[in-house]
């Protein structure tokens, strides 16, 4: 199916007659469509399509913490296809101004529900990304290096997770709103803070920022984090260190000097560590 | 009013509110009813601290990094004053930000 066919077809399942306008730019095997006050989002040809659905009926069922759709899971052909609600997404114009307060409550809250649903797409989504890195890119050795080095990632799944929590992944209606429920799931509720604690760690997320999320998350009883937050995040956030450096080596819109520089360091922890 | 010691002439002073009366001649000071605890209020609300007019907002203690963490000049932190190298204006550089907002 051309990509026009699929976006009129997206459209058409809205309900709405204003103009489609595509999100996100071109994001490969995704295509999110806007449509007056509605979103429509066509996922990957591969998808699981049971553990979709799942994911959309916990979405349905925690309207307090994640976007409802406005449908159960559609289909285009045999491309599934979910329904939101608009929302507006966070600024990008001031990181200080961001949510994060409210980001880290409702990432809390929802590691407090029953545990239910499918496996979370994280720690294996960091694995793809990784994986998807030409060797014989610029610093690539350096970001492959410290993946070698990284003990096997920990499955062990004991709460509901978002499995790809940014603040991109936050729109505001109402209230803000968790959305992309792609990597929904049961997995280690750590994985949800790694990614901050990793922007923090090598340098590029103010350190008054990461203090918001981790207090607001720790006042809100959060489950993830010990008393010593590093003692659960040290090998997450230097996963998703080595996730991004790849990512931004592949995609060449950010900069990556300070990422690359982390993975330098965390091959060295650990050749270090292991020598002695 | 003379001074009931040397009976040279007093005369009044006010100091901070209180009247008190001093003697030209052996700069001896006579006090009135109540002023002697004037005084000693008035001493002690110079020894407290000055009131403050606000509370001073809430500074998070910088959090820890962990050992592979960058340098503590490279983390961006503004409280320490916008003319700080590292002020307020770092943090947009480079679309470092974007980071936050990608898969």
């Amino acid at each position: 199916m051309r990509v026009d066919d699929l976006i009129a077809a997206m459209a058409s399942l809205t309900g709405s007659s204003a103009t489609p306008e595509v999100l996100g730019g071109d994001r490969g095997d995704v295509v999110v469509v806007r449509v007056g006050d509605v979103v429509a989002k066509a996922h990957p040809a591969d998808t699981d399509v049971e553990a979709l659905r799942q994911r959309v009926e916990i979405a349905a069922a925690h309207p307090e913490l994640l976007l409802p759709p406005l449908k159960p899971l559609q289909f285009v052909d045999d491309r599934p296809v979910t329904v939101w609600p608009y929302g507006t997404p966070v600024s990008q114009a001031d990181p200080d101004t961001a949510p994060w307060e409210e980001s880290a409550e409702l990432l809390a809250k929802l590691h407090a529900l029953p545990v239910q649903g499918p496996v979370a797409g994280t720690p294996e989504r960091i694995v793809r990304a990784i994986r998807a890195l030409p060797p014989e890119l610029p610093h690539a050795d350096v970001v492959l290096r410290a993946f070698e080095v990284l003990p096997p990632l920990d499955t062990n799944g004991r709460a509901l997770i978002h499995g790809d929590w940014h603040l991109g992944q936050l729109v505001h209606r109402g209230a803000w709103r968790l959305i992309d429920v792609d990597d929904l799931g049961v997995g280690d509720p750590v994985w949800d803070l790694a990614r901050p604690a990793a922007l923090f760690a090598a340098g590029v997320l103010p350190g008054d920022l990461w203090a918001r999320f981790l207090n607001a998350y720790r006042e809100t009883g959060g489950v993830a984090l010990p008393t010593m937050e590093w003692e659960a995040l040290n090998i997450p956030a230097q996963a998703y260190v080595v996730q991004m450096a790849a990512r931004a080596l592949v995609s060449g819109l950010q900069a990556v000097e300070p990422l690359v520089e982390a993975c330098r360091r965390i091959a060295t922890t650990h050749e270090s560590s292991d020598r002695g | 009013m003379q001074c009931p010691k040397c009976h040279a002439n007093m005369r009044t002073f006010d100091r901070m509110g209180v009247h008190i009366e001093q003697c030209d001649g052996c700069r001896g000071v006579f006090l009135d009813y109540g002023e002697l605890e004037s005084i000693t209020r008035l001493e002690a609300q110079m020894q407290a601290p000055p009131p403050v007019a606000a509370p001073p907002p809430a500074a998070y203690p910088q959090p820890a990094q962990p050992a592979w963490g960058a340098a503590p000049q490279q983390i961006h932190h503004h409280h320490g004053g916008h003319a700080a190298p590292y002020g307020y204006g770092h943090r947009k550089k480079h679309g470092l930000a974007g980071l936050f907002f990608s898969s």
